[in-house]
């Protein structure tokens, strides 16, 4: 599980976040959604090391993560899929998943069965296993996702960090990833999402954040949220709810 | 340490203080020369502090411009028989046509590619002195006469007053230049290039100015070192020289005349220090004294004995005392010293000498009092087109950032574009500001097309903007910002700033009363002598915005003018933005806050993937399925 | 006509060492967006090192010690010169320091074995070998040999080994490699340890070849990056076609016009290939972000 508390963090000096609390409960999928500029991907890089938060403090399972650098947090069990995909172009297909399993391999977590994991996710992707040995940079915007998801599973992780997934993807594809997502729920990975799409993500979260300039303004249950009409305002600045049937 | 204020010991008066008296202190001839070889290497070290502490770059071609004055100076003697006084202006318009040379494959690169092209460069000229024996004499050097001054042959002391006299009036030259706006420029480049080109200040054309200037200096430096020597050798103008070179300006100082001085100084006199091998184990004693006091504040903060208190700088000065008494001669290891010197000063002591002794006041701040509009300039053309997009298409090998973007700006119109992440909103800014050519499509502004025109270019046609990353002059201060962007309303060329002439100075006085103006306009006049790194994120977005007003614009282009900043400052932007509107300027607005775009704009374009999906006024557009789809996402 | 093929022939050794030093930029570009401006003097004291333990282990057995130093003193140039300075995001913090470096070892070499040159014993008989006309030196065919064996050696590690895919996927993203568990850092003094060995075991090369002495490596280090700039980033092939191109470029020179002048083409080259491609090894154009 995650535990967040009065987070802030920015770059250079720009203050992003501005006292973030909330938990990600174990086994279970937390949407965190807002207009762009409103901090998501900035919450989700001050928690995973990317960036070094400024103030409040973050936990990972109980211990005290924060300020961690990037590759140690990843090394206690905190996976984070960024956005972009960012997948290594010159590596392979098998080669990306095998990086993502690093800190196994190198001893700095426990090695498991990397080969049988490898074979479990060319299962669950098989466009993956059809491109095995290919340069990961021919594959196509959405293959390069499933790709980025399972690199991040490679390294056995307790926690999933998701951001944007969705970015630039045509819909169809849009709703594979989305089922993707819906079978790591199944497998009670714990699961932090970051949406700018609000309705996908609100679809399949178990609990709901919506950020608003750096500020938690609304929390719940995933349901809740998706009928509030306050969502509508933290994107559009409008009231009401003509927009939708 | 608490250093020094300068107004104590003001550089010139230092400086003069130093060397003026130097060959009536009854000294040998010997340290008479050692001045004049200080002297000579100043005044290449002001033209060296141009390029390194000005326009931030590394160059290691500076011995080749040295040898290139030296052997100017040496070829007009040896093929010529001409003498001083025609190599004194020979050797500067050479020396600044070689300059031209090396400014011209270093204009597009920065950083360590500058570094390797001025090394390169350096290398090929000493080849070719070495070879080109026809001209040179190659390795068997040339030889040369001091000229006739007043009817008698100059010994050192009196060759000692003649350079003296010329390195000032290169001191009082750099002065002016580096305090006018061509020294503003230079520091333009060195911050924010893009930021620069955007506000009309070229910077191909400064980095021209700088090396030219700065080779110039060199140059005539390396007339006066060959009348000094009385022989010039091509083994002596090697890239060790350059680097020597370097060592002086950035243990002087970068940006200081004193630091010229000292740096000079420094590497002059250390290899004579170093020749007295029991002066030089006392100062190995102490420095190793000193790095045992600091090891022991260490312990004593620490309150323990850490990894953190043995670190390399103070383990080598721990290793000073036993290597300079097992050693017999120190000279030979004058260049590891030197190199030693670098790492100290690149990572403990940028300031150099001169930053570290002497705290630097700020510009003076000469400024009257001026009403804020008079910072406004009025934009008086009727109603109309301004600016007209058609078909804009921008292409990233295959990713396609803009397509068939058309869109029409009207004078004194607030035009709003807002899009979801990676709609393309900065990449059209990007171009219609100049930074990329477009792909396809066209551009009109006043009825002129502005496609394909430099960023510098358009700048001058009244186009402004401001980044989503501030693009800050940050070591500037807020009123030295917005001076930079009015480069464009000085009158009169270098010799008018060198000389100082009344139609200079008058539309410098304009400038700044402008410059003032404008800091009130936007509420940061109390902070006019702020270093711009130091202003708050939301201070500093106003000075992009007074920076690119400085422009007269009749078009503003603002990337997310509001991020980051806190309800009030948002609330003094839309103010500021309405005043600047009422001008008459028009003005294009990438936002994500909503509210804002709601209450400032007229229209609003909404892009997604690159495209163009819907243009009407805010609130027609939250009504609008089409872009409460592209920011919400499909309901499933 | 023979005399051309001959000046062809040695041009390609020599053409050789450049494509291994090429190599070494390659390396620490790709993961820290650095170089060690000090590289010759990486070259220079791996011959120095190999002619001082000549006598105890003879050729072949200092190969493997020379290999050993390279990685070492990577490894130094980077915790003095490097780490601080990308830590402070300095371009100008690393460049100087490189340099100082680069001068220091300069200095310290002169002192130990003196400014002149010597002779490198060579490991194999100094009789040209006849092939097809052209005279040959055995110990040519062996630069020729051994610097393709290293790069081919380490393009082996960077497939095959799971610490070899980790400088590749640092060199793509060094962020996102982060968050592998990677620690990007160490891969970064991996790299320059790699990039002085490489430049080391060239030194050691062609040593026997060509005149030994403190001041080898001196225009080395320009020379070889324009050869890494043609190379690119990732082109191996392109480093070894550059390195080619260079080195016979220079013996023509230095025989048709004079010795002297045998610099130039590499110095000119570095000229021309940076106003062409202003972004140096980066290649294609980088998109600031404003």
């Amino acid at each position: 599980m995650i535990e967040v508390s009065e987070l802030c963090a920015g770059y250079d000096k720009v203050p992003i976040l501005h006292g973030l609390s909330f938990t990600v409960p174990k086994g279970s999928l937390v949407a965190l959604i807002g207009a762009n500029g409103a901090g998501k991907s900035t919450t989700l890089r001050a928690i995973s090391g990317m960036i070094r938060p400024t103030g409040g403090t973050v936990r990972l399972d109980g211990d005290d993560i924060t300020g961690w650098s990037s590759h140690r947090v990843a090394r206690a069990g905190l996976a984070h899929i960024p956005e972009g995909r960012r997948v290594f172009p010159q590596l392979s297909v098998k080669d990306n998943l095998a990086v993502g399993a690093f800190s196994r391999l190198t001893g700095a977590r426990a090695r498991g069965d990397v080969a049988a994991d490898l074979d479990r996710m060319f299962a669950l992707f098989p466009r993956l296993a059809q491109r095995r040995n290919q340069p990961s940079a021919t594959l196509s915007g959405g293959e390069q996702q499933m790709l980025a998801i399972a690199r991040a599973l490679m390294l056995s992780p307790s926690v999933l960090l998701l951001d944007e997934p969705s970015l630039g993807l045509a819909p169809k594809l849009v709703a594979e990833v989305f089922e993707v997502i819906a079978q790591l729920k199944a497998q009670a990975i714990t699961m932090l999402l970051v949406e700018q799409f609000a309705f996908a993500a609100l679809a399949i979260a178990d609990q709901a954040l919506i950020l608003e300039n750096g500020r938690i303004v609304l929390a719940g249950s995933a349901q809740a949220v998706r009928d509030d009409p306050a969502i509508r305002s933290a994107y559009l600045g409008v009231e009401g709810t003509d927009a939708h049937p | 340490m608490r250093p020094l204020p300068e107004k104590l010991v003001a550089p010139p008066v230092l400086a003069l203080a130093l060397l003026l008296p130097l060959p009536f202190v009854g000294i040998s001839n010997y340290y008479v020369h050692l001045g004049l070889i200080v002297a000579i290497y100043m005044i290449l070290l002001l033209g060296l502090d141009i390029v390194v502490g000005y326009t931030g770059e590394t160059s290691l071609a500076h011995a080749a411009l040295f040898g290139i004055g030296a052997y100017t100076a040496g070829v007009l003697a040896f093929k010529l028989n001409l003498g001083f006084w025609v190599a004194l202006p020979a050797s500067l318009a050479v020396s600044a046509l070689f300059g031209l040379l090396l400014a011209i494959p270093a204009l597009r690169v920065r950083g360590p590619y500058l570094a390797m092209v001025t090394a390169a460069f350096g290398a090929i000229v000493q080849i070719l002195i070495n070879e080109m024996t026809f001209l040179t004499n190659g390795p068997m050097g040339i030889r040369l006469n001091r000229p006739a001054l007043l009817g008698v042959l100059p010994r050192d002391r009196e060759y000692y007053y003649l350079v003296l006299a010329l390195l000032l009036l290169a001191v009082a030259t750099v002065n002016r230049i580096v305090s006018s706006s061509f020294g503003r420029a230079f520091q333009a480049l060195r911050d924010a290039p893009i930021a620069a080109d955007c506000l009309g200040v070229s910077v191909w054309r400064y980095k021209v100015y700088a090396f030219i200037l700065s080779a110039a200096l060199a140059g005539l430096a390396g007339t006066l070192f060959a009348y000094s020597e009385r022989y010039i050798s091509p083994n002596t103008y090697s890239i060790e020289l350059s680097i020597l070179f370097l060592l002086a300006v950035t243990l002087g100082g970068p940006r200081s005349r004193l630091g010229a001085l000292l740096g000079a100084a420094v590497v002059v006199l250390l290899p004579n220090l170093l020749a007295d091998i029991e002066l030089v184990r006392w100062i190995a004693a102490a420095i190793g004294a000193v790095a045992i006091l600091i090891m022991a504040a260490r312990v004593r903060r620490a309150k323990a004995v850490t990894s953190g208190t043995l670190d390399m700088p103070v383990a080598l000065c721990l290793a000073a005392w036993p290597a300079a008494r097992s050693l017999t001669s120190v000279v030979d290891f004058k260049l590891t010293i030197f190199g030693l010197m670098i790492l100290f000063v690149v990572y403990q002591m940028p300031e150099g000498l001169s930053g570290r002794l002497f705290r630097r006041s700020g510009p003076a701040a000469m400024r009257r009092a001026a009403p804020a509009e008079a910072g406004l300039h009025v934009v008086t053309e009727a109603d109309g087109d301004l600016l007209v997009v058609e078909g804009l298409t921008r292409q990233f090998g295959g990713l396609v950032a803009l397509s068939g973007v058309s869109l029409t700006v009207k004078r004194g119109e607030i035009h709003g574009l807002i899009g979801p992440n990676g709609s393309g909103k900065s990449t059209l800014i990007n171009v219609l500001s100049g930074i990329y050519p477009p792909s396809l499509g066209s551009i009109r502004f006043l009825g002129q097309r502005l496609d394909g025109l430099p960023p510098a270019a358009i700048a001058r046609r009244g186009v402004a903007r401001t980044f989503q990353n501030l693009q800050l002059f940050g070591e500037m201060t807020a009123f030295e910002n917005i001076l930079v962007a009015l480069n464009h309303s000085l009158r009169g060329t270098l010799f008018d700033v060198i000389l100082g002439t009344p139609r200079r100075r008058r539309s410098e006085e304009a400038a700044r009363d402008r410059a003032t103006a404008l800091l009130g306009f936007v509420g940061l006049a109390d902070l006019a002598d702020e270093k711009a790194r130091n202003l708050s994120y939301g201070k500093g977005r106003l000075l992009e915005i007074a920076r690119a007003l400085a422009l007269e614009p009749r078009l503003l282009l603002l990337d997310e003018p509001a991020a980051g900043l806190t309800k009030p400052e948002i609330e003094a932007l839309i103010a500021n933005l309405r005043r600047i509107r009422d001008q008459g300027v028009a003005i294009v607005l990438i936002e994500h806050h909503i509210d804002l775009v709601m209450a400032l704009c007229d229209v609003v374009t909404v892009l997604d993937f690159g495209k163009v999906i819907a243009e009407a006024e805010p609130q027609a557009l939250c009504r609008d399925q089409k872009v409460i789809d592209a920011y919400l996402g499909v309901q499933p | 006509m023979s005399i051309l093929t001959q000046l062809l022939v040695s041009g390609m050794s020599v053409g050789m060492i450049y494509a291994v030093v090429a190599f070494g930029f390659q390396l620490t570009f790709a993961t820290s967006r650095t170089i060690n401006f000090g590289q010759g003097e990486a070259l220079m004291l791996g011959a120095m090192v190999g002619l001082a333990a000549l006598p105890f282990l003879g050729y072949w057995g200092t190969l493997p010690l020379v290999l050993m130093f390279g990685l070492c003193q990577g490894a130094l140039v980077e915790k003095l010169a490097v780490a601080r300075a990308m830590a402070a995001k300095s371009d100008f913090g690393w460049v100087m320091s490189t340099i100082a470096l680069g001068v220091i070892f300069k200095n310290l070499a002169e002192n130990i074995w003196g400014r002149d040159d010597m002779k490198f014993p060579s490991p194999l008989p100094e009789t040209p070998l006849v092939l097809g006309g052209v005279h040959v030196l055995p110990m040519e065919l062996v630069i020729a040999g051994g610097a393709l064996m290293l790069m081919l050696g380490v393009e082996a590690f960077n497939r095959g080994t799971i610490w070899g895919k980790a400088v590749i996927a640092t060199a793509n993203d060094a962020p996102a490699a982060g968050l592998m568990g990677i620690n990007t850092p160490r891969v970064v003094t991996l790299s320059y340890a790699m990039s002085s060995m490489a430049a080391a075991f060239a030194g050691v090369l062609v040593a026997p070849v060509t005149l030994t002495g403190a001041t080898m490596g001196s225009a080395l280090g320009l020379k070889a990056f324009s050869v890494a700039i043609i190379g690119g980033l990732s082109s191996g092939l392109g480093v070894i076609l550059g390195g080619l191109l260079l080195g016979v470029c220079e013996k023509l020179t230095g025989f048709y016009i004079a010795t002297g002048y045998a610099d130039v083409p590499g110095l000119l080259l570095l000229l021309v290939v940076l106003s062409l491609r202003p972004n140096g090894l980066l290649g294609r154009r980088t998109l600031t972000k404003v």
